[in-house]
Formats: C-alpha cells, structure tokens, sequence
C-alpha cells in the first residue's frame, strides 16, 4: 500500500459557502413571504389594496421562493459539500460552479419580478413564464455537467448512497421541468401550454407531486444519508436498507400523481393506480426514516446536545409523519373529504417545515462552524429557535387540521330533507377565519426562529479568525481500482452512467405509464360539439383570471359527489375543459368552486362583487381588485393569442381569426351596455373587468347547453 | 398498432401489474443485497462519508 502515490487537492468550499449565504437571504424572504400570505388570509386588509401585493400573486412567490430559492439553494450548499468529500476530489469545475450559482440567483431575482407583476403561466409550482424555464433548464444542465464531471475525476471508486439520490434528482428534475414546460410564446413573457385541460392535468400533476419527491425529498434523504453519520460521527444504521430505500423510492414515487386528481375527470384506472402507488410509498418512506434515526442509535445523548442531531432526528421524525399522512391522504375515501381543504395545506407544511426547514437548519448548524473553523456562536440560541420552529409548526398543523376537517364537514352537511345545511359558501370561511389567525401565529414563530439562526451563525462567522485553506490527499483512483477482490455490484456502482441509466429507466416506467393516459387523452375524452372555444374577450378575461392568481384560491372541478352537486351543479367532464390553456383545476377552496359560476350571478353582482367583496358578501376574504376597473384589457396581442391557440389546434373560425379586435370590442360594448343600465360608465367597455366578467359568465355555460340538449334528445326518443 | 395498444392500457389490471413489477422488483434486491459475501463490503461502503482524505501537513 504504502506505494500507492498521494494526490493533494482542495475543496472548493467557497462555493459551498455562496449557497449558504444564499440559502439564508431566501429562506428569510421566502418566510417572511409566507407569514404575508397566512395574514391575508386571515384579514383581507393585508393585501394592501395593490395588485402587486395581493394573495393570488403572492401565494406563487410565496411557494417558489420556498421551494426553489430556499431550498433549492440549501440542495446545492448540501450536494457540492458532501459530493467533493464522498468523491474525494475537488468540483469539476469552479467556474461552472459560479456560473450554477449566479444564474441560479438570477433566476430568483427574475421570478421575485416577475410574478407580482402578474407574469405566471398559471401552473403551481411552474409558475415561472417561459423565458426563465428556459433560464432554469440551462442552469441546472451546468449543474448537472459539473455534478457529474466531478463523479468522472473522482478518486473513491464506490459511489456512496448519498450520491445515488443526488443522481436521481438531477435526472429527474430535468425530466419533469422540460416535459411541464413545454409551451407556445405569444409574445416575451406569455405562452400558452401544448396541452389543454386533462392533458394538462395530468402533466401538472405528475411534475408537482415529483417535484414534492425528487426536489424536497431526494436530495435531502441524500444529505440525510451524509450528514447525520458526519455529525453523529458512525456510519449509517444499514447500508443494505439504504439501497433498498433508494431503489423502492425512485421506483414507486413517479407513479402516485395522479393522486392530486382524485374524483376529477381523470379516468379512474389512472386514479387507482395513483392511490395504490401513494400506499405502497409508506414503505420505503418509512425504511428511510427508521435508517436515518437507527443511524442515531448510541448517540441519543448528543440529540439533547447538539443542535445539529437535534434538527436532525426532528426533521427526520416529521419526514416520517408527513410520508405517513400522504399515503392516508391519497386513499380515495380521505382524500374526498381532505381534498381541497387546508388540510392539504397542513400536510405540505409538516414536509417543508418539518422535514426542509428542520434538516436545512440542522445542515447549516454543522457546516458554518465547520467551514469558518470555530464553534457554533450560542448553543441556547439553537435551542431556543428549535423549540420556536416547532412550536410554530405544530400550531400551524393542528389549525390547519383543524381548519380542513371543519371545512369537509360543512361542505358536505346535508340534511334530512336533501338540502345543504350550509348552503352559503361565507359561512364555511367565517368558521375557520379564526384557524387562519393560529396559523399566521405559528407562522411568526418559526420566522423567528430562523431570524434567531441568521444572527447566531453571523456571530459565528464573525467570531472565526479565518481558516487557511486546507490541503487535503487522497490516493488516485486507478491505484484503487487495480484491487483485486471486485465484485460485481461493485462494478456497477462504480459507474455513474450505467448508474445514471438505470435511474432513468426506473423513473421512466412509472413516468411513461403515468404519463401515457395523457398523452392518449383524445381516445377518452368524449368530444362534445356543444362545448365551444373561449370567445377572444373570454380569452382575454381567462388571461385576467391567470394573472390575477385567482386558481389558488378557487377550484374548477366539481366532483361527483352529493354535496357538490347541490352545491355547484353536475360533476365536471373531460370535455368541458378541451380547451382550457393551462387548466384551471386548482387545488384548493378558500373561495367556491367556480366551474359552473357562469350565469349563477348577473353582470353587476360581479361587477360589484370584484370591487368590493364585502360589499355583496359580507365577511368575504376574497381580495378587492380595484385596479381591474383601471386597467384597459390587452387588445393588441388577442390576434396573436387567437392564433396561438389555432396552431395549437383549437378550432377556431376563420371570421374569429380575422375580426378578433372586432369581435372582442363588441362583446364587451354589450357587457358594458347591460351594467350601463345599472349606472355603469360606458367608458369602462375597454376595461380589464369586462373581459373577466365576460369569461366567468361563460363558465359552465356549454356544458349546462349540452346537458339540456341530450335531455331533449332523450324525451323525444 | 401503438394506438390500439395503447388503447387497451385503458384497463384495471394496470396497477396489478405494478405491483406485481415492484414485487418482483423488491424481492429481487431484496436476494441481492443478501448475496453472499457482501458484508465486508457493504460495511466498507457505510464508512465513506466519515472519511475526507488525509489533512495534508504541509
Ligand atoms: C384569498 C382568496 C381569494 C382570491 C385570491 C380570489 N377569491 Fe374569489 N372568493 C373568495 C371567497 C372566500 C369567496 C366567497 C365569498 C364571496 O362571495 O366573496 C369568493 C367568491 C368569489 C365568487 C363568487 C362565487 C360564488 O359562487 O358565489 C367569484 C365569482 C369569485 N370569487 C371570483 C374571483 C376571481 C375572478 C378572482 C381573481 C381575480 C378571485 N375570486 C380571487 C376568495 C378568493
């Protein structure tokens, strides 16, 4: 051995270190962000009266930077570090790497711009318009050459597990981005999705739940699988469990989608497979859990000590509860009653919070002091914000359990005599406006806690005398590789690209057999010739309605159940939302449904009813937007929207492509000439709020048309 | 042809057939991580991350 040459080499650490410091700015932003939001919710003054700052905008700046500022910049801090230390060799390349962090922050910058200016594709969690997916799908290829060119010069032949996750991530991600993304500019910062309503649906879907798994959770269990034997100093409880955690995982987490799409319109084989899929992920969910915590067997005396196997353990233990409620969740029964409701909510919250914000918190407690060589500044300041963290999540869950479970009941409340006990949907948010309150709370203590970690890791950092960077050796691989006594396996996991390939191949049998029923959609949605495509000033106003974020808190989807039919109407088919681009399913009811709203009101409740909610529905939580009686609606680009929209296959006629303007000024002349009787303005005719009105008074409306039509068919058969 | 098969996707039997695939899957690694001689090397495997590379002294 003793001939074996040396090799001497640096970490790059000052990478590692950029993403942290970006890791906390956007963790505080993102926060904060969220705190914003809960308070809106429970007081409608905190929008603040602008349009930049209402709940439908900010609710997606709220998400995207959690998920992708906050953590994803933590995800890059965690892999650079660990990967150079697990491959014994310095990054592949420095500048790339600063290229991946720059471009990466920019993408934030440009997403922090440009959603509260209205700029949304209107698909959650891929909200982001069309230039910056471009942006993000170039940065996260530098990402991904510099991951893996640094797996290429590696000097540790075995690819830990850690690594492995980290693999799938890459691979992934890159998968569900450019597949959700694919979209037709209109112009710079608009483009309408190649898919249309279930199609749509289901692409959405398959790409948010699997960036909930291959975005928060895999990379994570990677640092996971890294971190808690580094900071607990003993290896992982059972290297065994750990490939069967990874392989059960990538294997079954792409399959469960559609489980955001129970009781929708989706055929229900898809829906099946999707529930089945979620309760089989329990089991390597929980695998990963029990081997992270029996990692910690031993060295349950430094849980109560140190901060980091504090954060650790805790993140750990809520991964566990979260992978145990989503599994429940996604039983069809449960999710009838939960969908919709905050407990959804809840739920996604004991992930990003519980396991996230937990393990982010515990990772950065064992990184500054490493990195900047010194100790942690105040152990009691850890402390003191662990227990504000879950404290604050705990009220957050229980009142957003609490909130949800309320919900479900009172939606569903039927009497003896068939009708709804609670007919007015205003009675349903004013029960639970007081959870919101809780909620906003816990909210505030977990931001509190985190402000008290930017403080206790500045200190640290500042009481550092600085650190020469260290030197590190470690032998050459090819002296490793000469070794005898190569098994197989060995083989195999020593080469990242077969590696990579069966990853991919795993991921992708789910994903093509997930992602197939949408593309074959055309086979089983029943075409209806009654359901007609949006006029151009509905277009127009469905343009509004996207801009304004109001899908986040408004659902259309009416499910076939009792309570909805009395509610809302009949369930909703496929074929009624064809040309629907992008979907506008939602996911959640603060507000009621509204697939069938067209003609339940007249013109003027709306008109009234958007200025000023309160002033038709008392106690409303619904924002005012006051600037849509300001706004003109955009003309110029309908043409080009309508032809959009015809290259993408909807059929519009020849007269709607050539006399579009036309066609869209004198349908809203005869909105405004209606309201006008009412003492409405005729100068508001080129105002944003005609052109929404105009859409949602055609909500429903074709379908209603049909039904009526096969009835009449039926009577005279 | 791809059409009419992809058309008879549209049946029940496809989550049976997942499970069975994920079955088939998990048992299989579940022999192979079990094989023969593995221990050595799976314990060598679970020390990695404790290990950095010697601090050079210069
Ligand atoms: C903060 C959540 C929220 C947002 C954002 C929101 N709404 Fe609402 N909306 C509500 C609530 C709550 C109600 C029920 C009380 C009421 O009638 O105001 C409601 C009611 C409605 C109704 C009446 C539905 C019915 O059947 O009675 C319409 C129409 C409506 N909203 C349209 C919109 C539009 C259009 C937008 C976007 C510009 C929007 N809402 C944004 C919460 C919201």
């Amino acid at each position: 051995m003793n001939d074996v040459k040396m090799e001497r080499f640096k970490y790059d650490d000052e990478l590692t270190k950029l993403f942290i410091f970006a890791t906390v700015i956007w963790g505080f932003v993102a926060l904060l962000l969220g705190v914003t939001v809960a308070f809106q919710l429970a007081s409608w003054k905190v929008n603040m009266g602008l349009e930049w700052s209402t709940f439908g905008r900010l609710r997606p700046l709220h998400t995207n930077a959690a998920i992708f500022a906050f953590v994803g910049n933590a995800m890059f801090a965690g892999i650079y570090y660990s990967t150079q230390r697990l491959t014994k060799s310095r990054l592949f390349s420095d500048v790339l790497g600063r290229i991946h962090f720059w471009g990466w922050q920019l993408i934030i910058v440009a997403a922090a711009i440009s959603l509260p200016l209205g700029f949304t594709t209107g698909k959650e969690y891929a909200e982001l318009e069309w230039p910056i997916d471009i942006a993000i799908a170039v940065i996260w290829v530098v990402f991904a050459i510099n991951f893996f060119g640094t797996l290429v010069k590696r000097r540790e032949k075995h690819l830990y597990v850690a690594l492995w996750f980290y693999i799938a991530t890459i691979v992934t991600v890159t998968v569900l981005h450019v597949v959700n993304s694919i979209a037709f500019p209109v112009d710079f910062m608009k483009s309408y999705p190649v898919y249309a309503g279930i199609q749509d649906a289901l692409v959405q879907w398959w790409y948010g739940h699997n960036a909930v798994a291959f975005f928060l959770t895999t990379p994570f269990l990677g640092i996971m699988y890294y971190f808690i034997p580094k900071a607990a100093n003993r290896p992982v409880y059972s290297y065994r469990l750990s490939i069967i955690h990874f392989w059960s995982l990538v294997f079954l987490y792409i399959w469960a989608g559609p489980h955001h799409l129970l009781y929708t319109s989706v055929p229900d084989w898809v829906q099946t497979t999707a529930m089945v899929f979620s309760v089989m992920l329990w089991m390597p969910s929980w695998g990963g859990m029990i081997n992270g915590l029996l990692t910690l067997r031993g060295a349950w005396d430094k849980v109560r000590t140190d901060p980091v196997l504090k954060f650790m353990a805790t993140s750990v233990t809520f991964y566990g509860m979260a992978t145990f409620e989503g599994p429940l969740l996604a039983i069809k029964s449960i999710n009838g009653m939960a969908h919709y409701t905050d407990w959804i909510v809840g739920h996604v919250h004991s992930g990003t919070i519980g396991w996230n914000y937990m393990i982010i918190s515990g990772m950065l407690y064992y990184l500054v002091p490493k990195m900047w060589n010194t100790t942690l500044y105040s152990v009691k300041m850890a402390n003191a914000q662990f227990w504000l963290a879950t404290i604050g999540l705990l009220l957050y869950m229980m009142s957003m359990w609490t909130a949800g479970i309320t919900q479900a009941l009172m939606w569903r409340a039927i009497d003896e005599t068939g009708k709804l006990v609670y007919p007015n949907f205003i009675e349903t948010v004013v029960r639970i406006v007081p959870m919101y309150w809780v909620r906003a709370f816990g909210g505030v203590l977990i931001l509190a806690g985190f402000i008290l970690m930017m403080y206790n890791l500045w200190l640290t950092i500042k009481k550092s005398k600085g650190l020469e960077e260290q030197e590190y050796m470690a032998p050459a691989m090819e002296k490793v590789t000469s070794e005898v006594n190569q098994t197989a396996h060995r083989k195999l996991e020593g080469l990242p690209t077969l590696f990579t390939v069966l990853t991919t191949i795993a991921i992708l049998v789910g994903g093509i057999i997930e992602i197939t029923p949408s593309l074959i959609s055309d086979t089983f949605v029943e075409r209806d010739s009654e359901i007609k495509p949006y006029s151009p000033l509905e277009i127009a106003g469905r343009d509004i309605f996207i801009k304004e974020g109001c899908y986040v808190c408004h659902s259309q989807q009416i499910r076939p159940m009792p309570d909805e039919a009395l509610r809302y109407g009949p369930p909703s088919t496929a074929a009624e939302s064809v040309y629907d681009r992008p979907f506008q399913w939602g996911s959640r009811r603060i507000g009621p449904d509204l697939a069938r709203v067209g003609g339940k009101y007249n013109d003027m409740w709306h008109f009234r009813h958007m200025y000023d909610p309160r002033e038709v529905t008392p106690k409303s939580i619904m924002p005012e937007y006051t600037w849509l009686f300001k706004k003109k609606f955009e003309i110029k680009t309908l043409p080009k929207k309508i032809k959009v929209m015809t290259a993408l296959g909807v059929p519009y006629t020849d007269h709607q492509i050539k006399n579009t303007v036309l066609l869209a000024q004198k349908q809203a002349f005869e909105i405004t000439k209606g309201l006008n009787v009412d003492g409405v303005d005729m100068k508001m005719q080129n105002k944003e709020i005609i052109a929404l009105i105009a859409y949602l008074q055609r909500l429903g409306v074709d379908g209603a048309r049909s039904r009526e039509l096969k009835k009449q068919v039926r009577s005279e058969q | 042809m791809i059409r009419e098969f992809l058309l008879k996707i549209n049946q029940p039997w496809l989550p049976t057939l997942g499970t069975a695939l994920f079955v088939g899957i998990f048992v299989g690694m579940l022999i192979w991580i079990n094989r023969r001689g593995s221990n050595s090397y799976y314990e060598e495997a679970s020390f990695l991350p404790l290990d950095e590379g010697v601090k050079s002294e210069r």
